[in-house]
């Protein structure tokens, strides 16, 4: 009889030092987020003492879905606002010199300067200074924003890759899991330190893309993305995604890739994406500055032998009365004195712009003495026209003050190629005084058009970046809110474990003193 | 509920970051003196800016035109005003040199004078301010007046913008500037009493006048005008005899004393009497309300002669007759003179009463020559030239350099009113300059005095957040054990 005891009583210590085990495991991770408070579920198995039926794990996988729903969105707005602040220190507009904004108006400055004053050296030089200024101003911030692309497609690739470990690992965790189980089974099925390594990279894969999660009745995961796109599946099989290209791919292992890049909703990957696009978008509008400037800015000559239509029009096929274009063109041959009229274009907002430069490249008495007309399409994908006479000896007067001898002032593409004409400094020397009033009212119209430019760029970085961090800050509050949720089912308090260590420590000793009490009753046995 | 211990930790951290961020917004908002740091703190406030900052920095400029507008401007001013009181004191020697009795040697002296002033007055006009010459319009770096006083500058002023829609004349049309509605004939005769020998009508139009005279051989007027055509013309000061010749200059008829006959009475006398050799006579009805007489030989070619002994009718054949025709049937705002050239020869001027009215002339028949504007350098170039030839000035040069004084005075004080627009330019951009900073300073500058107490504020949250972590820590059974 006393053997049974003995034997029931081995059992019980063991149990009861195993409880002490998982409560200090609790202790010991009571500041790991990632860790679920265990408790050991021990029943009564009378008469045979009692019996570890397993550890318990305090977890609802519906709340930590929820969490790592809402984390992934969290750190998909934090990344993307992270980048955007980056973007926010390229553009300086609020420091004084220092904005885009700034530079165009010392530029527009300087140019209003020297139609004032047109015969000031010093005015000159600003303007050719200042128009270096501005276009060196646009080649760097291009560059800067080429640099963050670069930086954020060197992310998104480190971010896919550890993407892909991850998932790796829960395929392999997966595994383990299910030897785990098979191997404490009889045990109280003590495997679910597993669980805590599943968790934290079941919350480090939230962090870069958003996931379902499905957990099976021992904690094997299946993991889909957005639209059903399988990443893992228990311990079948796994997928991995790819970067290239600027998209986001997701591969088969039966068919070709699919692309995904506007699929997924959120995490770093997802605003590393959107974060590129965000920067494709500001180098445009940055673009569009630089091409407005190579478009239309332009100065009054005396002797360019070019005349331009000074107002762009967005169609070259319409008839020019549609943009509020007419006059007379006439054409003199100024070898006589007086200057000889040559040929006439009369009314010639009737005709398209094409139909202007056939007008006068088919005209036998222009085209007789060089004269030629070329439609430009310019940078900003409007059009113009350029009428060249030969050097010296002809002019062209236009009643409808529209075109005027004249040359631009800037040259290129777009913003990364964007430079003063080289010829500026000697074309400043060439000024035609009697058009700087008339220059100066147009340079009105292109400040405050680059202003416009300017605006929607500043005004694009500033709303994506305040829409960001409004969202940031409201998603940021609801993750703390299932946080604390999560952390109060299946945190640690360190009090309560000390409580129930004191208990099964008392129980201990309890069940320790029987056995001496046995071994007391077994000595009188055998002294009798 | 169970309050797991990380979770007070993550409490804390996160109260903790929050309040540390507010402090750090604070602190920069203090040390840069702006509330908004980034583009997206505000980006209503950003568009602002930007907005203010443009409009700031153009407003700059227009102040810097404006700037620009009033230094030219006033030297502008400063010029004519020395050349106006140079003109004037030419205008006084001017004058004592028709009206007092000089030598050839004297006149000459006084050339000299008129030689120096001319010099001075060329200079003045070919003045300029850094590159940009005062006078030469938008050809700014053109020298405005040759030596031989030719314009040769810009037809077109050279504006500056001072407003978004507001241009003002800052280097002004020389040509226009000196110009003067002096209208001279270049038909030279070597007497002013000479016949012409040619026939024709000369209209005259200015505003909405116009006045026509004919010429020629057997035209004659009275070359003073009345105001009532039935008062005696002695009553006018006008009497003398009126003889008619035959071609032969044999006397056929006569009126003698005809200051007794009203106007209307004198054409009876002159049809009745002269009648008989085609001669009639007519009453002219000026435009001012006055009268006047003609009187025409109807023979062609005229055969007759008509003599007054006191040349109050005249022949509109010599240019002495046109003159003193032209006089009595034009209003008084345009006035012909007889003008000596320098040579010593004789040729026309019309001078308008006004300074700013010009004429257009015109003729029918043969045309006694061109009639073409002089600039003020060339009217007192010329009583510079007739001086130094020892011959003195006569009414028009007076008349001439009395409207260069008026044509300066004029400019100076149109140009005058654009320099006053120009300055009253000043307070109005000066306002809005302080309401745009104001602006900008309200939506960007933080009020410092009160980011210091939100920065205190900050800062005792903080330390009570410190000590609540270290007191909640300290609430534990491990004490107790």
């Amino acid at each position: 009889m006393f053997g049974a005891s003995f034997g029931v009583i081995s059992q019980a210590l063991e149990i009861y030092r195993k409880s002490l085990d998982i409560y200090n495991r609790n202790v010991l991770n009571a500041n790991n987020p990632d860790y679920v408070q265990e408790d050991p579920l021990v029943e009564s198995f009378a008469p045979a003492g009692i019996n570890f039926r397993e550890v318990k794990r305090e977890q609802n996988i519906y709340y930590l879905n929820l969490r790592n729903t809402k984390l992934s969105l969290v750190r998909y707005l934090e990344e993307r606002s992270n980048l955007l602040a980056n973007v926010e220190g390229i553009f300086q507009e609020l420091l004084d010199g220092t904005g885009i904004n700034d530079y165009a108006n010392r530029f527009f400055k300087a140019y209003l300067d020297l139609m004032k004053d047109p015969t000031n050296q010093g005015a000159k030089n600003e303007l050719v200074t200042s128009a270096k200024a501005l276009s060196g101003f646009l080649n760097e911030k291009v560059k800067d924003i080429d640099r963050l692309n670069q930086s954020t497609d060197y992310t998104l690739d480190d971010a896919v890759s550890r993407a892909n470990e991850l998932i790796r690992k829960l395929y392999i965790l997966n595994k383990d899991i299910t030897v785990g189980y098979a191997q404490t089974y009889a045990r109280g099925r003590d495997y679910k330190n597993l669980l805590d390594t599943r968790d934290k990279y079941l919350r480090e894969l939230s962090e870069l893309i958003n996931v379902n999660i499905q957990e099976d009745d021992i904690g094997r995961v299946k993991l889909t993305t957005s639209k059903g796109f399988a990443l893992l599946d228990y311990t079948d099989s796994y997928w991995q995604l790819e970067y290239a290209g600027g998209r986001l791919l997701w591969r088969s292992k039966s068919s070709p890739p699919v692309d995904i890049t506007d699929v997924v909703e959120s995490g770093k990957i997802k605003a590393l994406l959107d974060a590129r696009e965000d920067l494709s978008r500001f180098k445009e509008e940055l673009n569009d500055i630089a091409k407005y400037l190579i478009s239309t800015v332009k100065i009054p000559r005396e002797n360019s032998n070019s005349w331009f239509l000074i107002q762009n029009v967005d169609d070259p096929t319409l008839a020019l009365s549609n943009y509020g274009l007419d006059g007379n063109l006439d054409f003199y041959d100024n070898s006589t004195s007086p200057p000889t009229l040559i040929s006439s274009i009369t009314n010639y907002g009737s005709l398209s712009l094409n139909d202007l430069a056939n007008a006068i490249n088919t005209d036998p008495a222009l085209s007789g003495v060089g004269i030629s007309a070329t439609v430009v399409n310019n940078p900003d994908g409007t059009y113009t026209l350029r009428i060249d006479v030969p050097l010296g000896s002809y002019s062209i007067t236009d009643s409808g003050n529209n075109f005027f001898e004249s040359s631009p002032v800037f040259v290129g593409n777009d913003a990364s190629d964007i430079s003063p004409v080289s010829t500026l400094d000697s074309d400043l020397d060439d000024l035609d005084y009697a058009l700087t009033d008339n220059f100066s009212d147009f340079a009105n119209g292109w400040w405050q058009s680059t202003k416009g430019y300017v605006n929607t760029l500043i005004s694009d970085i500033s709303d994506t970046q305040a829409d960001v961090k409004d969202k940031l800050r409201i998603e940021d509050a609801l993750l703390q809110s299932l946080d604390r949720r999560l952390q109060e089912m299946q945190g640690v308090s360190i009090d309560r474990e000390f409580m129930e260590i004191m208990k099964v420590r008392r129980t201990y000793e309890a069940v320790a003193k029987i056995v001496s009490t046995i071994d007391e009753l077994i000595q009188t046995t055998l002294n009798m | 509920m169970k309050v797991p211990d990380n979770l007070i930790y993550s409490i804390f951290q996160n109260q903790e970051r929050r309040l540390k961020e507010a402090l750090s917004r604070k602190t920069i908002e203090i040390a840069t003196g702006k509330k908004i740091q980034n583009l997206s703190d505000d980006p209503v406030a950003t568009f602002n800016v930007i907005q203010l900052k443009k409009e700031i920095a153009q407003l700059s400029q227009f102040s810097r035109n404006r700037l620009f507008a009033d230094v030219n401007l006033s030297y502008v001013d400063e010029v004519l005003g020395r050349m106006s009181d140079k003109i004037k004191f030419l205008y006084t020697k001017a004058v004592q040199a028709k009206n007092q009795v000089h030598t050839a040697d004297n006149l000459r002296a006084i050339g000299s004078e008129f030689r120096e002033g001319l010099d001075f007055l060329l200079v003045r006009a070919n003045e300029r301010v850094g590159e940009n010459y005062l006078f030469s319009g938008s050809a700014l770096t053109t020298k405005p007046f040759t030596d031989s006083f030719a314009y040769q500058g810009s037809l077109e002023e050279f504006n500056v913008q001072i407003g978004e829609v507001n241009f003002v004349e800052v280097f002004p049309v020389g040509g226009e500037v000196f110009a003067t509605n002096v209208y001279e004939l270049d038909t030279s005769y070597a007497s002013a009493d000479a016949s012409l020998s040619i026939s024709g009508t000369l209209q005259v139009s200015y505003d909405s006048t116009t006045v026509s005279l004919d010429y020629g051989r057997g035209i004659w007027y009275l070359t003073q005008k009345v105001s009532d055509p039935n008062t005696p013309l002695s009553a006018y000061g006008i009497d003398g005899d009126l003889v008619l010749y035959d071609s032969s200059m044999n006397e056929i008829g006569r009126i003698d004393n005809y200051g007794r006959y009203s106007l209307n009475d004198l054409i009876t006398q002159i049809n009745a009497v002269f009648g008989g050799e085609n001669i009639s006579a007519t009453l002219v009805s000026n435009s001012d309300g006055t009268y006047t007489l003609r009187i025409e030989d109807a023979d062609s070619p005229a055969n007759n002669f008509i003599e007054d002994s006191s040349r109050n009718i005249l022949e509109a054949d010599s240019l002495r007759g046109i003159v003193g025709a032209f006089n009595a049937v034009a209003p008084g705002d345009v006035k012909a003179y007889l003008h000596q050239t320098p040579a010593g020869e004789y040729t026309l001027r019309l001078i308008p009463e006004d300074v700013s009215t010009s004429l257009s002339i015109t003729f029918l028949g043969t045309p006694l020559g061109n009639f073409s504007t002089r600039n003020v350098f060339q009217i007192i170039g010329e009583v510079r030239d007739k001086l130094s030839a020892g011959l003195g000035p006569d009414d028009s040069d007076l008349m001439g350099i009395d409207r260069s004084y008026d044509k300066i005075t004029y400019e100076r004080s149109r140009l005058g009113s654009v320099l006053s627009q120009v300055r009253q330019e000043e307070p109005v951009q000066e306002n809005k300059m302080d309401l745009l900073e104001k602006e900008r300073s309200d939506v960007e500058e933080a009020e410092v005095s009160e980011s210091i107490m939100e920065y205190t504020r900050y800062r005792i949250a903080y330390e009570a957040l410190m000590r609540i972590v270290a007191d909640t820590r300290d609430l534990t059974i491990l004490r107790y054990i």
